[in-house]
């Protein structure tokens, strides 16, 4: 590492003053949003100290963890040179599943009055089947009929928007939040792992991670994650190396639908009260962390470490500007830019390399 | 007589016929998401240098 960077420098000594001027605005615009965030992380720590106390670093990371699941999901069907755009509503719905049949048994306003107490994986496996249905329609569509993803995704967006409204005025619940949620089911989630400085770690962090690891096994320890590059980076010569496209595109969105199946499942209990508004604008957090932590939209190119690396960015950012107490609106315009500038610089990147 | 060996065996090796090489002549699809983008480089670095310095302005701003 340190003769490589010795070996750089010498690279950098050597040329001449052109070249050199070229190399750092390079530099500098590929490494733009690293150094604005580095920036403000420091800006922030100066104006609100208590930014980076222990505290609101574990709250940092339990946010992470809580929006990890999501962004592995739609990292996969980046890689595939496409997008997900039905992450967050899918989320919502299996959220408003979850906690519907997770209320507990003598809630007043319980949705389903008569249902029996429910065993935890039994709703958990359903919100699975629920996102993996979901992530096979968007799959299927995408593969076998040649739609693109964006178009797919947008149009499951609000059919899965539509089946969450509907499915709010079931029971007694005739559309409001669902609440009151299982002792259960909200220690299962939220109970405490371990505290730090008498900061208490939520069980979900560790779900978080147990995903996360599971992911990246999944991406470089199987065939289907080469696949999965392969295809991402050129469909047909994947296929003619007997890679299976079709079955490979339709996997990717099954499992992005199972990611957002138990994001929804640790999202129900984590908020505690969950209506039709929940999961919405997920996927564009996803979408900007993946971007950020280098899944290029050019296909093939994508890392679980940079993903994590791009989640815990953004937390931080966010949270940071919370402190700054910035307004909510300005927040959404900065999480606009922030994917802008991000997929500037890696359109840069693919021309300056083609 | 070695010698001899080495030039059949040469000539063994590149006998390759047309119909063993395959045809691959496909191209990998070009930008992906970015489709045939012809966006200059000029402007992208307009975008990013804005972008960023629009982010610091509010930064900035943000607490008087």
């Amino acid at each position: 590492m340190a003769g490589r960077m010795k070996t750089r420098m010498q690279e950098i000594k050597a040329m001449d003053a052109k070249d050199k001027r070229r190399f750092w605005k390079e530099t500098l615009l590929n490494n733009s949003l690293y150094i604005f965030i580095v920036i403000a992380i420091i800006y922030i720590q100066i104006q609100a100290p208590g930014f980076l106390a222990p505290a609101s670093i574990i709250n940092i990371i339990s946010l992470s963890a809580a929006a990890m699941p999501l962004a592995l999901g739609v990292a996969g069907t980046i890689v595939l040179t496409g997008t997900d755009l039905s992450a967050g509503r899918c989320v919502g719905l299996t959220a408003c599943v979850s906690a519907s049949l997770l209320q507990m048994s003598d809630y007043a306003n319980k949705m389903f009055p008569n249902l029996p107490e429910i065993p935890i994986i039994v709703v958990l496996l359903a919100v699975v089947a629920i996102g993996a249905i979901a992530g096979l329609v968007n799959g299927f569509s995408v593969a076998k009929f040649g739609l693109h993803p964006f178009i797919v995704t947008l149009a499951t967006q609000l059919i899965l928007y539509g089946i969450v409204l509907i499915y709010l005025m079931n029971g007694n619940n005739n559309g409001q939040a669902i609440s009151g949620l299982d002792e259960r089911y909200t220690s299962f989630i939220k109970g405490t792992l371990f505290t730090i400085g008498g900061t208490a770690v939520p069980m979900y962090v560790l779900y978080g991670i147990l995903l996360t690891a599971l992911m990246w096994v999944i991406w470089n320890k199987t065939a289907f994650g080469k696949n999965m590059f392969a295809v991402g980076s050129n469909p047909e010569a994947a296929n003619v190396s007997g890679v299976n496209v079709n079955r490979t595109i339709t996997g990717v969105f099954v499992l992005a639908g199972i990611m957002y199946g138990l994001s929804g499942f640790i999202e129900a209990a984590r908020i505690g009260s969950n209506s039709a508004s929940t999961g919405f604008n997920y996927e564009l957090d996803g979408i900007a962390a993946c971007v950020i932590g280098g899944v290029s939209f050019v296909g093939g190119i994508g890392k679980i470490s940079g993903i994590v690396l791009g989640v815990l960015i953004l937390k931080l950012i966010f949270t940071g500007l919370n402190f700054l107490s910035v307004s909510v609106n300005m927040i959404y315009i900065i999480k606009g830019i922030i994917i802008l500038v991000a997929c500037a610089i890696d359109m840069r990147k693919y021309l300056v390399r083609k | 007589m070695e010698k001899e060996m080495e030039k059949n065996i040469e000539v063994e090796d590149i006998e390759i016929t047309e119909k063993e090489v395959p045809e691959l002549t496909f191209k990998k699809a070009e930008g992906g998401l970015y489709g045939d983008a012809k966006i200059p480089v000029k402007i992208l670095d307009g975008i990013i240098a804005g972008g960023i310095i629009f982010m610091l302005i509010i930064l900035f701003s943000s607490v008087a």
